[in-house]
């Protein structure tokens, strides 16, 4: 099998997958008990408008004209309306997608920053109390849940110390001017509070994947031609670390984007996790349905950048014999 | 055949009262072991597994896991390797003594094209720019007697058959031409037709190079091909020493005599029980 076709087969289960998962979607949320058109209007409402008001959502076509249109739509970019406000999903989302977006890319690479050396630290350093210490420390983050640290992150620094906001949120670019202060402030303590918890659970994983290469073969061959321990773990030890970690890493972004949802409410931030929870407190489902399928794309697409990732990464996938 | 600035007199390797302990409980694995190498000799390095063999060659190499104390002293061409830290090792390791190992299979980087493998061997080393370094590899690749040097150097390791990286694996411990490379099992992973090609390229390859060889094995048979001289370990000590001719034919000590009865199986009359070291030598509980 070639690279080319490696590819193309993981392209087509992508799609796949976001054919299928959007199915699901759909299905889940209109299958619900309970009639749309009612719940907006309420129970005492009179039959007759509740008719009219499903004949304006399209509520009486059938199921399977309303899938294919929703997911039509969304080829253009378009998710609908919502029901409650008649504006456009997409309208409605994208800004909030760009909000969580920030929150769940400056965490991964803080965590990554952290958690490399750490892990790299805490492997070489295993015998050792430095290397205790680093073990220590990753567990001791893993046992914080998100919300609870950001809790006590807000309690210490923006109530006790005044350092920094307590909630809310600030473009980078509000109406054309470039606010990265405000824009870092805000984000410091949420950012922290996802950080503390992924950085230790990362660190784990790179660490037990640095043990292994460290008791490889290869690393030893490294260290007979004259490498020194360091520089053969970095010559031959993080490629071949990587291939277990950037695993992990696509995992936790996921987890991240469910992280996100909870750190947005305890700090107040208009990101998607926000918008979500007041759609389906609103019963406005086709805005659930919207951002549940934005948050299924997103992990489907950092599934298939991981899978992509093992390809440059270990040439054993790339497949093919010695050109 | 005298590289290593001695006056001929000074052996090449010298190893007195090694002692090699592991763990917090300081278990002792290695029991005050001497020997030494003459420039341009090979020494055979004969036990059974777990009899302190590869252990002793780690230290050799100064690549035993931290937890290890050794204790005693080694010298390679004068100078003390013992006490000596990761970084003035590092510089001596793939230059003035190398290793072959026993796994072929997993002794090469699997991320790296194996050509690129060889050139940092030479390039950690010397300097050089990076196209001589290419031709080198290729040059080197080829007298290891693979064919086609230009497309194994751009292969990566599982593109190779195991034969094939063992080749490649003595390239890398020969390029800078050591005084001293340990072998260690080189052949034992390698099926029989590999293994007799591979023991005859190590020969004419420590030859040409000139470099004196610690070969171990727990098969007299293959050392008896490469050595002149043969130490038996046992149980962390060594319990005989002599050139191959002496051990293989009066044997002294009982476990060495069973190792010679087990590898001369011709020598069994049809329909006997065939010889087990057991025979000669009944070991103590270890446990």
């Amino acid at each position: 099998m070639n690279l080319g076709r490696t590819v193309a087969v993981r392209l087509l289960v992508f799609a796949a997958s976001l054919l299928v998962a959007s199915a699901a979607i759909f299905l889940v949320i209109n299958a619900l008990p309970g009639d749309i058109a009612t719940a907006i209007l309420g129970f005492g409402a009179d039959p007759a408008s509740v008719a009219q008001l499903r004949l304006r959502l399209g509520l009486d076509r059938p199921l399977v004209v309303r899938y294919l249109s929703w997911v039509g739509g969304m080829i253009h970019g378009d998710l609908g309306r919502s029901y409650l406000t008649n504006e456009p999903v997409s309208a409605l989302v994208a800004p909030r997608v760009a909000v969580t977006a920030w929150l769940v890319v400056i965490s991964m690479l803080l965590s990554s920053l952290v958690a490399l050396p750490l892990g790299m630290l805490a492997a070489v350093k295993r015998r050792t109390w430095q290397g205790a210490v680093a073990s220590a420390a990753s567990q001791v983050g893993l046992s914080i849940p998100a919300f609870y640290a950001g809790i006590l992150l807000v309690v210490v620094f923006a109530v006790g110390l005044h350092w920094l906001p307590a909630n809310g949120y600030t473009d980078l670019v509000v109406a054309g001017t470039w606010r990265p202060a405000q824009f870092l402030q805000h984000l410091v303590l949420p950012v922290a509070s996802l950080v503390i918890v992924q950085a230790s659970v990362l660190a784990r994983y790179v660490r037990s994947a640095f043990v292994e290469v460290l008791n490889e073969d290869y690393f030893r061959t490294a260290r007979a031609v004259g490498w020194t321990r360091w520089r053969a773990l970095w010559r031959h030890g993080v490629r071949n670390a990587a291939i277990s970690v950037v695993t992990v890493i696509g995992l936790q972004l996921a987890t991240l984007l469910v992280g996100a949802i909870v750190v947005e409410q305890v700090f107040r931030i208009p990101g998607l996790g926000t918008a979500l929870l007041s759609a389906v407190s609103n019963r406005d489902l086709i805005v659930v349905q919207g951002i549940v399928m934005v948050l299924v794309f997103a992990v489907l697409v950092i599934n298939l950048l991981t899978d992509l990732s093992y390809l440059l990464i270990d040439p054993r996938l790339r497949g093919g014999r010695a050109r | 055949m005298n590289r290593s600035g001695g006056d001929g007199t000074t052996p090449l390797l010298q190893v007195t009262d090694l002692r090699i302990e592991f763990g917090r409980s300081r278990r002792e694995v290695v029991h005050g072991i001497s020997f030494s190498l003459e420039p341009g000799e090979r020494l055979g390095l004969i036990g059974e597994s777990g009899s302190g063999k590869t252990v002793t060659a780690l230290a050799v190499m100064g690549l035993l896991a931290e937890n290890a104390s050794v204790t005693g002293s080694i010298r390679l061409a004068g100078r003390e390797l013992v006490g000596l830290g990761d970084k003035d090792l590092a510089p001596l390791r793939g230059a003035l003594m190398s290793m072959v190992f026993q796994e072929p299979m997993t002794a090469l980087d699997p991320t790296m094209p194996v050509g690129r493998q060889v050139a940092e061997v030479l390039l950690l080393h010397q300097h050089l720019p990076r196209g001589a370094a290419r031709g080198r590899v290729v040059d080197v690749l080829g007298e290891v007697g693979l064919e086609d040097p230009e497309r194994v150097a751009d292969a990566y390791p599982h593109a190779l058959s195991g034969g094939q990286r063992q080749r490649v694996v003595v390239a890398m411990a020969l390029i800078n031409r050591p005084d001293l490379v340990i072998c260690d099992e080189p052949t034992t992973a390698l099926d029989v037709t590999v293994q007799a090609r591979v023991l005859k390229l190590l020969d004419a390859e420590l030859d040409a190079v000139g470099a004196s060889c610690l070969f171990i094995s727990h098969d007299l048979a293959v050392v008896s091909q490469l050595c002149e001289r043969v130490l038996v370990m046992l149980d962390g000590a060594i319990v005989e020493q002599g050139s191959v001719a002496q051990v293989f034919t009066a044997p002294t000590h009982p476990y060495t005599r069973g190792l010679v009865a087990t590898a001369r199986l011709d020598a069994v009359a049809p329909g006997e029980r065939l010889p087990t070291v057991e025979d000669y030598y009944a070991r103590q509980d270890r446990t």
